[in-house]
Parts: structure tokens; C-alpha cells; sequence
């Protein structure tokens, strides 16, 4: 083991009396490295999820490039083109729901994260019953999307709705929060960052949690106040949380296909808030345009990688990933 | 962790930078290899699609051992309650042949459509599937088996609704087999909240007369003169041509849908659509599913209800509520004379996995008897013309003296008899892109010309 080499580094090159010798005892040091003997244990979960994910992406991508629909005709990958892909741009239907797609990615995830941390924030300075608030917060995220839904669309109901009611309390509205098509894109958010704020909570409460106090007290000795000393000490420390989360929560934006299909019954949902995945399983499942709903898949994975990208490769080079 | 970590040193242990640079890697080589086979192997045996025009040679093959697999949609209330008709007359009639006839659940047969589209296209199809047959059945063109010699050997066109069959024909085959027919033109109210608002509904029997009828009850009463749902682009699209038939006739419909329709005409019923959906309403409309609005019906709180007759279903359900003594029925305003035409069939594709337990299965979706036990259960009607009267409830039995003796027959739009899955995407598009508040008659009705032009 002391003596193994790290092969992924590779080796340095080697002088020009390369013997036998040589090579059987790199071979042999090379069958004692770490990479050769975690093998049987990381290759085949690793293969297994490979195939589930990277190879569907990549079939889908290659379906986008031909054009595939219909029943009766298999994909033909002969000529490869970017026909869907020019089509798309040019679609009403694609630039309207890859806007809606946007601002619910950027929306959702910058208010749930900012608001998962103000809590974790509030939790982490050890309030009375600390422990029932956290489950409390933590509840939503539990629930399946198809309960949330449906029982959003009653709150957000025009006359008997809670949130009506509520408003009504201080003389506000009513509100049409689902007719309106102003404000049903924010309606929907709104019900999401509900359910995924507590997520973001527990991600930052547990990075908050491993810092050590003496940071607070140092700064206290320095004379930093409250507010000071969470700005400039704490929150900088909290970036590998704050990237998990922010992975986590594009992802389930992404998924806000499964909370608007519970929540209208249908994969046509008001036109407010058509985002791209709504798009695509239409075209795929309603209209059998394959090649079309896959390119259209592509730009939706390519918009997110796209969104979460840079702030990937920061939290790289800062070494937090 | 600690921060020196992020040299390439020579230490024993891969480092987590590595295995994150090693992953990206091999993710780049899992791709290109799964494009490399999938390449050279999948895209070859495109053959066996092809062959639109078989014969009907299902029939006089071998029993096979694989159960006869059936979806369909029918899941809640009364149709699953009609389904289970099915399996058990099934049962019944073929105890030795293995079945799952099983229901795919959502609303408006979406999930349905969605299973049966992707199992089609993966090359593993149902035996057979309900489905809306006519134009929506031109989707499955060159997959679905023939049934002619089916319908030769039972004798169903003399027997059998002609526009039904007419329906279940697609390239010079019977392709379908019609199970039931429901109505889409009704207007349904409640008799005590008319009453109260002393509103007569024989008196209903144009746009005008009704719309005086709903300010009436809007000005007597504190009742919701008309309960609407608007949370699908479906129900508005069906609102839109149940006035448009009505105020401006079949002529301008089926025109319309031909290619030839006449902007004008489109435009008015639009604007009268917006007044239906927009005035004398219940205002949480956009979150209400159409049984949560029927409920307003039933509850007393509304006075008129328009929906397909599959909303009758709801009222047979309920308790003490009667045909006639609580409900009532009136053709919808304009369309006296007229059917509106909805059909639900069996399609069978071709490659199934039990050829003769589906044959089986065709001849017993036509069979009297399944079609009175289903059809009263679901609340619709059958297309067998040779029933004896007093099989059905009073109310079903109704639609088939209108559908026997009316000589209009339009044919549902939102129900996809009168076209395409494209079209009914672009009729509902141009109702969701320029129809819901704002309302915007002119740029939905041009948008609805573009549909069929």
C-alpha cells in the first residue's frame, strides 16, 4: 500500500531502459493501487447510474437530432441535423415557456435558499423550542407533491380560499390567484418555495451547526456586532452548503412538471405558467413528436446546467466542491 | 476537511478533486459510447411499422397463452363501476381466456393516451384500448388492426348507429368499436333555484331568452346563475362551441372546420363566450375541476350547468336528487334539434399479444347486452339501435330517441370526433394564448381560422 502509486495521476515518463522487470512490477503495483482494488465497489453502482442517467440524456440527445414521430417509423439516425433545435427557437410556444421556465428557476431557488438561511439563522441562536420549529419547517418537504398541490389550489380559491380569507382579515383583495395570469406564475412559486424552504433550512442549519463557537466569540471580543459577524464570518463559511442546496432546489424546479400536473389535472396548465417540461410532455405524449419534445428536453437540461454552471465552477475554484 | 488538499501530491489516496475530474470523464466516455451503439444498433429493424393496410387476418389464429390486455380510463365513480361491467361480462362469456383489462387513471383520458402513445411507440401495444374514434383516431393510422370482417360476421352495420360507424372507419376499414355515446350540447339547471327565481325554462330556447334568464336569476336571487370551470382550456374550448353551434348554427361550425369558416361568425360567439364565462358566474371558476362546479349545482347554490352528459352521472349519484323532480334538462340554448356528437370506442392494434381473447373482446364491446349494462352505469348511451325501450333510465332514454330522430349530428371538437390531436393542441393554444382574461375575440378567433385553413 505505501509503495502504490496513484494512477490516475499518471506516471512521469520513464528513462530509456525500460526492462521486463519494470514493467511487471508497475503491473504489479499498479493491481495493489487503490483505483484497481475499490473496483468491484464503485464500478458497478457507478455503471448502474451511468447508464440510468448520463445514457438517457445522451439517447435523448440523439433522438433530438433526427426526426423521429409518429408510430410507425423508428428513429432514423442516418442524417443527424439540428432541424428540432432551429424549429424550437423559432416556436412562440418555446420562448414563452423557456421565459416561464427561467424565472421560476431563479425565483424559486434565490428566495427559498435566502429564506432557508434567515431561518437556520434564527434557529441557530438557540430560540425556545427549537426542535418542534425545525420539524414544523422540515414537514412540508415530506409531503408529496399531489397532496401540496391540490390542497394549494383550495387556499388559493378566490372566495372560501385561506389565503383569501387571510388577506381579507386586513382588508386586502380578493385575490384571483389562480384566474389572474399575472399573478398565477407566483402563486405557484410561492406554494413551492412553502414546501422546499425548510429543505434549504436544514441544509444550512447543519453547515452552521459544525462551526465552531469560537468564531463567534472572537468576533464579539472584536466588537463585531450580531448582523457583522453572521456577514462577514459566518455566511462566507456556509458556501458548500449553500451549494447543495442550490443544486437540490434546481432540480426539484425542474420537477415543477409534477406539482402543476397535480395541480390542473392536465399536462396543458394555464398559459402563465407553461414551463418547458409541461411543453415537452405534450409534444412527446399528446402529439408523437419525439425528435421535437427531445431537442426541446436538451434545451431545458442545457438552460440549468447553463444557470447552475458558473456558480459551479466558482465554488471550484474557491475549493468548496 | 482540510484546506491543503487541492495539490496533485503523490499521496496514497485519490483526493476528492480527482474522483470529480475522473467522474467528468467518464461520464464523457459512457456517452460517447452509448451513442455509438445505440447508433448502429437500434436503428435497424424500422420494418414491421409499415404495413397500414392488412386485411384483417387476426382472426383463425392459435390461442396463446398471454392474458388479453385492455386499458382504458375509466377510474372514478360511475366508470369504474361501468368497467367493472366489462371484466365481469368478460369473465363471464370467456372464463378460460386470461385478461387484464385495466384502467389508466386522469383526467380526460390523458394518462391514457400518454401510456397508450408511449407503448405504441416502444413496439409493445395493449390488445386494445378505448379511444376516441373519428378524426383523434387518424394519430394511430397504420397500427390498429381491421375489424371489418368482425363487423361482417356479427352483422353490426345493419344494427349499429350509422353515425357511429361512420365514426370508427378510418382507410376503408372498421377500425374502432363503439362502445357508448355521450352528449355534449345540455344545459342542465337546478328546478328549485329556477323556481325561486321564477325563471320558466321552457321559455329558454335561444342566446337571448337565456341570457335574460340568468340576469333574471342574478337579480331575483342570491344564486350563481351559471356555475363554470375554466381550469382546462378543454372546458372553454367545449363552451365556445356549444354557443357557436347555437347562436350561429351547424353551417358555420362544420364550415369552420372544413377550412371555410367565416371570421365574423367566430368573433361573435367568441364575444358571447366571454360573456358567459365572465358574467352571472362563480367567480373561483379557474380552480374548480367541472364535478367541483356540478357540485354547486347539486348543493343548490347554482342555477345552470353545461357539460357533457357525463355530468348527469353525478347527479344519479347523489342523493335525492331526481330527474325531472330536482334536476332538469334543456338542449343548449340554440341547438334544439342537435346531437352533439361524442363517442367512446375500442381500438385494437395490430401485433397484439392475444390476438383471439382480443377478437373476443371486440365482439363483446358490440354486444347488446354488455352496452345496457355499461352505458347505464356510465351514463351514456349505446349505439345498438335494435335495445328494447325500458333497459335504459328515463333520462338515457331520452338521448336515444334524440339521437335516433334528430337529424343534426355535429360532432364534438374538444372530444376530438371532428379533428386531429394537432388541431385540438392548436384550438386549445389559441384558446389558452388569447382566451383566458384577457379575453381577446378577434386574435383567438384569427388564431382558430389558422387551425383548420
Amino acid at each position: 500500500m505505501a509503495r502504490s502509486e496513484d494512477t490516475v495521476a499518471g506516471s512521469p515518463p520513464v528513462s530509456a531502459s525500460t526492462t521486463s522487470e519494470d514493467w511487471r512490477d508497475r503491473l504489479h503495483r499498479f493491481s495493489k493501487s487503490d483505483f484497481v482494488r475499490s473496483f468491484p465497489y464503485w464500478f458497478i453502482p457507478f455503471s448502474i447510474m451511468g447508464l440510468g442517467v448520463y445514457g438517457g440524456i445522451g439517447w435523448n440527445t440523439l433522438i433530438s437530432l433526427t426526426d423521429y414521430e409518429g408510430f410507425r417509423e423508428r428513429p432514423d439516425f442516418t442524417s443527424p441535423d439540428l432541424e428540432m433545435y432551429a424549429q424550437a427557437l423559432q416556436d412562440p410556444a418555446v420562448i414563452v415557456t423557456t421565459k416561464n421556465t427561467f424565472i421560476l428557476m431563479i425565483v424559486f431557488t434565490t428566495v427559498t435558499m435566502l429564506l432557508g438561511l434567515f431561518l437556520a439563522i434564527l434557529l441557530d441562536r438557540e430560540i425556545r423550542f427549537k426542535e418542534k420549529i425545525q420539524t414544523i419547517y422540515l414537514l412540508p418537504m415530506a409531503l408529496s407533491f399531489v397532496v401540496t398541490a391540490q390542497f394549494w389550489l383550495w387556499m388559493y380559491n378566490v372566495n372560501n380560499g385561506l389565503v383569501n380569507v387571510l388577506l381579507g382579515v386586513f382588508g386586502l383583495g380578493p385575490y384571483n390567484w389562480i384566474g389572474n395570469p399575472d399573478l398565477v406564475l407566483g402563486s405557484v412559486i410561492f406554494a413551492l418555495i412553502w414546501q422546499f424552504s425548510g429543505y434549504a433550512m436544514v441544509v444550512f442549519l447543519a453547515g452552521l451547526q459544525s462551526l465552531p463557537d469560537d468564531q463567534f466569540e472572537a468576533a464579539r471580543v472584536d466588537g463585531a456586532s450580531t448582523f457583522k459577524t453572521y456577514w462577514r464570518v459566518i455566511i462566507p463559511q456556509l458556501k458548500s452548503s449553500s451549494v447543495s442546496a442550490a443544486v437540490i432546489l434546481l432540480i426539484f424546479a425542474l420537477k415543477a412538471f409534477t406539482f402543476l400536473y397535480s395541480m390542473f389535472g392536465q399536462y396543458r396548465v394555464p398559459q402563465a405558467t407553461d414551463i418547458l417540461a409541461t411543453l415537452m410532455v405534450r409534444e412527446a405524449f399528446q402529439l408523437q413528436n419525439w425528435a421535437y419534445s427531445a431537442a426541446i428536453a436538451t434545451i431545458l437540461l442545457v438552460m440549468s446546467l447553463a444557470i447552475i454552471a458558473p456558480y459551479l465552477h466558482y465554488q471550484h475554484k474557491q475549493g468548496s466542491l | 476537511m482540510p484546506e491543503q488538499g487541492n495539490s496533485d501530491g503523490d499521496g496514497d489516496y485519490l483526493t476528492r478533486r480527482k474522483v470529480i475530474g475522473t467522474g467528468a470523464a467518464g461520464v464523457g466516455v459512457m456517452l460517447a459510447g452509448c451513442s455509438g451503439n445505440s447508433g448502429s444498433g437500434d436503428g435497424g429493424d424500422g420494418g414491421n411499422g409499415g404495413d397500414g393496410g392488412n386485411g384483417g387476418d387476426g382472426s383463425g389464429g392459435e390461442v396463446t397463452d398471454n392474458p388479453m390486455e385492455a386499458l382504458h380510463g375509466w377510474t372514478g365513480g360511475d366508470g369504474a363501476e361501468a368497467a367493472a361491467e366489462i371484466v365481469a361480462m368478460y369473465e363471464e362469456r370467456y372464463p378460460d381466456y386470461e385478461h387484464q383489462i385495466e384502467p389508466v387513471g386522469g383526467d380526460a383520458n390523458v394518462n391514457l393516451n400518454a401510456t397508450v402513445a408511449r407503448r405504441l411507440a416502444n413496439r409493445n401495444p395493449p390488445d386494445a384500448f378505448a379511444g376516441w374514434p373519428g378524426l383523434n383516431m387518424s394519430q394511430y393510422g397504420g397500427t390498429l388492426d381491421s375489424l371489418t370482417s368482425i363487423y361482417e360476421e356479427q352483422g353490426w352495420e345493419d344494427v349499429m348507429v350509422p353515425k357511429a360507424l361512420e365514426a370508427c372507419r378510418m382507410n376503408d376499414e372498421y377500425r374502432a368499436v363503439p362502445l357508448g355515446s355521450h352528449r355534449l350540447n345540455n344545459l342542465f339547471y337546478n328546478i328549485s333555484v329556477l323556481e325561486e327565481a321564477g325563471v320558466n325554462p321552457d321559455d329558454i330556447t335561444d342566446w337571448d331568452s337565456f341570457t335574460t334568464a340568468r340576469q333574471t336569476i342574478a337579480d331575483e336571487t342570491d344564486y350563481i346563475p351559471v356555475t363554470t370551470t375554466t381550469i382546462a382550456p378543454w372546458t372553454v374550448l367545449q363552451y365556445w362551441a356549444q354557443i357557436m353551434l347555437g347562436t350561429e348554427g351547424q353551417e358555420a361550425y362544420e364550415a369552420w372546420l372544413a377550412g371555410d369558416g367565416d371570421m365574423e361568425a367566430l368573433v361573435r360567439a367568441l364575444e358571447k363566450t366571454q360573456d358567459f364565462i365572465q358574467t352571472h358566474t362563480n367567480e373561483d371558476r379557474a380552480t374548480l375541476s367541472f364535478p367541483e362546479a356540478n357540485d354547486k349545482l347539486i348543493n343548490g347554490e347554482a342555477g345552470f350547468f353545461t357539460m357533457g352528459n357525463w355530468a348527469a352521472g353525478m347527479y344519479r349519484n347523489a342523493e335525492n336528487f331526481e330527474f325531472e323532480e330536482d334536476w332538469g334538462w334543456l338542449p343548449f340554448p340554440g341547438t334544439e334539434g342537435m346531437y352533439v356528437f361524442h363517442l367512446d370506442s375500442f381500438m385494437f392494434p395490430q401485433d397484439g399479444n392475444a390476438p383471439v381473447k382480443a377478437e373476443a373482446f371486440a365482439q363483446l364491446i358490440g354486444d347488446p347486452e354488455l352496452q345496457v349494462r355499461f352505458n347505464n352505469l356510465k351514463g351514456s348511451i349505446p349505439l345498438r339501435t335494435d335495445i328494447d325501450d325500458g333497459q335504459l333510465d328515463d333520462f338515457l332514454t331520452m338521448n336515444v330517441e334524440h339521437l335516433n330522430n334528430h337529424d343534426q349530428f355535429p360532432r364534438t371538437l374538444a372530444h376530438g370526433l371532428a379533428c386531429t390531436p394537432e388541431e385540438l393542441d392548436a384550438c386549445k393554444d389559441a384558446m389558452a394564448n388569447n382566451f383566458s382574461d384577457p379575453y381577446d375575440a378577434e386574435a383567438t378567433a384569427e388564431a382558430l381560422m389558422a387551425v383548420f385553413e
